[in-house]
């Protein structure tokens, strides 16, 4: 499974989130994590709609499931646990 | 014996006009144009008012009349440093607008049909404050609090409502990005002197460009207060604006909270600005790119917020306050506008580390501003004298 993260440097979802994501990758260290920048990094084939941050968790380079706007360590757990069955 | 002499002289320029059993007293200064308003208001219903005598008592030329206003104000319960102060009987008119007008001529028309007493003329004739017989009527304005103690409604009113406006418009997340923005590049710099100098030269030359925004909505509403569906205009679009907040608000609640991705275009160009001007070798030039940028920012951000300090002005404007009094008004609103933006940026610089604010309270600061404004609203259109708060 793969985690990517998209936020941008304005955004002030993606920064009150972020302490919440960096706590989720230390737990989960085994995970191959990815940040992109909404603004620098080539995020098209994401479909991102109209809000930041978005995770994306990818399995096989499939995407099973996303998470859109701001999120607590609590919720990015429950969604993985989920997936993870 | 100058007081003496000053009494008679005052004593029997009161009773020259033996016909008129009435008496309107105006206070007012040369220098206040909401006073030479008033003095043409008097002038023009005088007509119709034969047995009311009209006497204009000027306060800054003619320092005896200031004396006699403070013992008005004594007797009268007022403690209110406004001019124009009409008294007709043992009533007292503060300020001019739309209400004192109707106010004014209820009461001469009560005086001329029922005899008022005299209260200024008695003042005047033993110079010092009197008891009244029949004290007017006050109205439960204090109210005790915990820990502050014994507060006056009035007096706290519209520095309370400058606090409230400028913080719910301050959440406007429409110039937060371009701050944000900057700080991201300002923390990549060496020199903590000028990411000081950047950042506090963005910060304030917002705050100037909000400010004087302010100010101009204040001066209009000031010139076109005498334009009565000015009042009318401005109330409806406190309504509409307060509808719009609410709308957001339901929409907000059913999403979860995030940044709106928008303005893609000039968002890019922004980036690129605020690249080019903190790497400016000059320090002069990069503040000065900084400085242009927050204008700009705030000039084409304005329409994100245009409800909130219309209706503020309006309601500034209404008071009657002194230029001074209504510039200190406005600098609290700006404060309060900008002390989110300002924490974040301290934060920043002292920690290095960007920090935001969730936009989980947006949600609520729409819902809080739309009833504020719908209430606002209501008030400007049929009870205007609740948002006097000064008189």
């Amino acid at each position: 499974m793969t985690v990517k993260r998209i936020s941008a440097v304005w955004c002030s979802s993606c920064i009150v989130t972020y302490k919440d994501f960096i706590s989720f990758k230390e737990e989960h260290a085994e995970l191959p994590f990815f940040e992109l920048d909404y603004d620098r990094d080539d995020i098209q084939n994401y479909h991102i709609k109209n809000i930041l941050p978005v995770i994306i968790f990818e399995q096989e380079g499939r995407e099973v499931a996303r998470m859109e706007g701001e999120y607590t360590k609590k919720e990015l757990e429950a969604m993985y646990e989920k997936i993870s069955l | 014996m100058k007081k003496f002499l000053f009494s008679i002289v005052s004593f029997f320029l009161l009773c020259v006009n033996a016909s008129a059993s009435e008496k309107l007293y105006l206070f007012h200064r040369y220098d206040c144009p909401h006073c030479q308003k008033e003095i043409a208001f008097l002038e023009e219903i005088k007509k119709g008012y034969p047995n009311v005598e009209f006497i204009y008592l000027e306060v800054v030329k003619r320092k005896e009349n200031l004396k006699h206003l403070e013992n008005v104000k004594q007797t009268l319960g007022d403690d209110t440093p406004y001019v124009p102060y009409a008294v007709i009987g043992n009533q007292s008119f503060i300020g001019f607008n739309e209400d004192t007008k109707e106010q004014i001529k209820k009461y001469l028309t009560y005086c001329s049909k029922n005899s008022c007493e005299d209260v200024v003329g008695k003042i005047i004739q033993e110079g010092r404050s009197i008891s009244l017989v029949k004290k007017k009527a006050k109205t439960q304005e204090e109210f005790a609090l915990p820990f502050l103690g014994k507060v006056n409604a009035k007096e706290v009113s519209l520095p309370l409502l400058s606090v409230i406006l400028g913080f719910l418009d301050g959440f406007n997340p429409c110039a937060m990005w371009v701050l944000l923005f900057l700080i991201s590049m300002l923390l990549g710099m060496k020199n903590k002197r000028r990411m000081w100098i950047l950042g506090g030269g963005f910060l304030l030359a917002s705050a100037i460009t909000y400010a004087l925004f302010l100010v101009a909505w204040f001066k209009i509403n000031l010139a076109l207060q005498d334009i009565f569906f000015l009042r009318t205009l401005i109330a409806l679009f406190a309504l509409g604006t307060g509808c719009f907040h609410l709308i957001r608000y339901r929409k907000m609640r059913h999403r979860k909270a995030g940044c709106t991705v928008v303005h893609e275009k000039r968002r890019n160009k922004i980036r690129k600005q605020i690249q080019m001007f903190t790497k400016e070798k000059s320090l002069v030039l990069g503040l000065i790119g900084v400085i242009s940028l927050a204008i700009s920012v705030n000039l084409i951000e304005l329409a994100c917020s245009a409800g909130f300090p219309l209706v503020y002005t309006q309601i500034l404007s209404l008071n009657d306050l002194s230029f001074v009094a209504s510039i200190i008004y406005i600098l609290l609103y700006i404060f309060f506008y900008l002390i989110d933006d300002f924490l974040i940026f301290c934060i920043a610089m002292f920690t290095l580390k960007i920090t935001g604010i969730t936009n989980k309270y947006q949600q609520y600061s729409h819902l809080l501003g739309g009833l504020l404004l719908l209430l606002i609203g209501w008030f400007l259109l049929f009870h205007p004298k609740i948002l006097l708060f000064s008189m």
